[in-house]
């Protein structure tokens, strides 16, 4: 069997990467999972090959194909529940954290404030960073319709803003009080969540590599 | 193919997947290839991965990996006893079913028949 261009191999990519992610969250054993990831990427080459388009595999929604799949397949909901706080502490947490840190930092060094106050704003960013994550994972379910990964990127993104303006227009026009201070903390609870927000990062990598690792057996 | 016979293939997919795979073992896209040589070209393709599943949870079929000099282990399927018992019933059911539909077609057809030719003794009041 001839090598599919490029661009498609990173389409099939994307797609089985979102389709595998989604029977994670579904609880589908590791092995099975895997197994049904070869099988998808197996079928979509050699369809590719043929000279047929992604959607004669998956058909025109590529999520409901990843749902119908996992509906037959034993699995233990449980195992999601463990993805979805996994996936809280590690991407969410993670990038959360450290955009907070940031602003912490700032405060702290450039301002020389002794605290730093958490605002509505930074909890509305938090939700936000949690939403941008989400899609991302999901921009793959897009690749049947869009072939180039930038235009997928772009869709996400669009999705992204639209979201985040329409909350920010209805906060807005619902007078939030955006700088409202929520809570506040000295500088060594900052030192603190950058030791907290470092252990999150040294985990992420880890977990990436071990599944990388568990991927390519 | 049309969204009649889409419907009907739907609904009789299971079927066509265990009577291949009487013939002998396949991986998934080599069954929608025979499909295909059949006449059977499914809209979307993937949708076949279900009921294997399904086929597989219930016990009809099994799944094997055979492992690939080029690349890759590919995942076969065979048949078990329970599936080709279940293939037997689900082929009778077919049966009648289909000879139903064709006694019902056939009997519309002379049935018109009669009616064009007794249209004038039918249509008369009493």
């Amino acid at each position: 069997m001839t090598m599919v261009d490029q661009q498609t191999q990173q389409q099939i990519s994307d797609l089985v990467n979102a389709c595998g992610g989604y029977w994670e969250l579904r609880g589908i054993p590791h092995r099975r999972r895997m197994e049904m990831r070869l099988e998808l990427e197996q079928h979509l080459e050699q369809a590719v090959h043929d000279g047929k388009t992604l959607q004669t595999v998956v058909g025109a929604n590529a999520l409901a194909f990843a749902e119908s799949w996992a509906r037959e397949t034993p699995h233990q909901f449980p195992r999601g529940f463990t993805l979805i706080l996994r996936w809280m502490l590690f991407d969410w947490l993670a990038y959360a954290l450290l955009l907070l840190l940031l602003i912490a930092l700032f405060e702290h060094l450039v301002l020389l404030s002794p605290s730093f106050p958490f605002a509505l704003v930074h909890l509305v960013a938090f939700a936000f960073i949690g939403l941008f994550t989400l899609l991302q994972a999901m921009s793959g379910f897009f690749s049947p319709r869009f072939s180039s990964r930038e235009n997928r990127l772009r869709l996400t993104f669009g999705v992204y803003a639209g979201i985040s303006l329409f909350v920010v227009l209805l906060l807005s026009l619902a007078q939030a009080p955006w700088h409202r201070v929520l809570f506040r903390w000295d500088w060594p609870f900052t030192l603190l969540l950058i030791l907290g927000a470092a252990v999150l990062v040294g985990l992420k990598v880890r977990f990436a590599r071990d599944a990388r690792q568990k991927q390519q057996l | 193919m049309d969204n009649r016979s889409t419907q009907l293939l739907k609904g009789t997919l299971d079927m066509c997947l265990l009577a291949l795979l009487a013939q002998q073992p396949c991986y998934g896209y080599e069954m929608v290839q025979q499909l295909a040589l059949h006449g059977l070209d499914l809209v979307s393709e993937g949708s076949i991965y279900p009921l294997l599943s399904r086929m597989l949870a219930n016990g009809y079929i099994e799944g094997y990996l055979v492992s690939s000099t080029e690349g890759p282990s590919r995942k076969y399927y065979r048949l078990l006893p329970a599936g080709a018992k279940r293939l037997e019933q689900w082929q009778a059911e077919w049966e009648t079913f289909a000879r139903a539909v064709e006694r019902l077609l056939e009997g519309e057809h002379s049935h018109d028949h009669g009616r064009s030719a007794n249209s004038t003794t039918d249509l008369r009041p009493r």
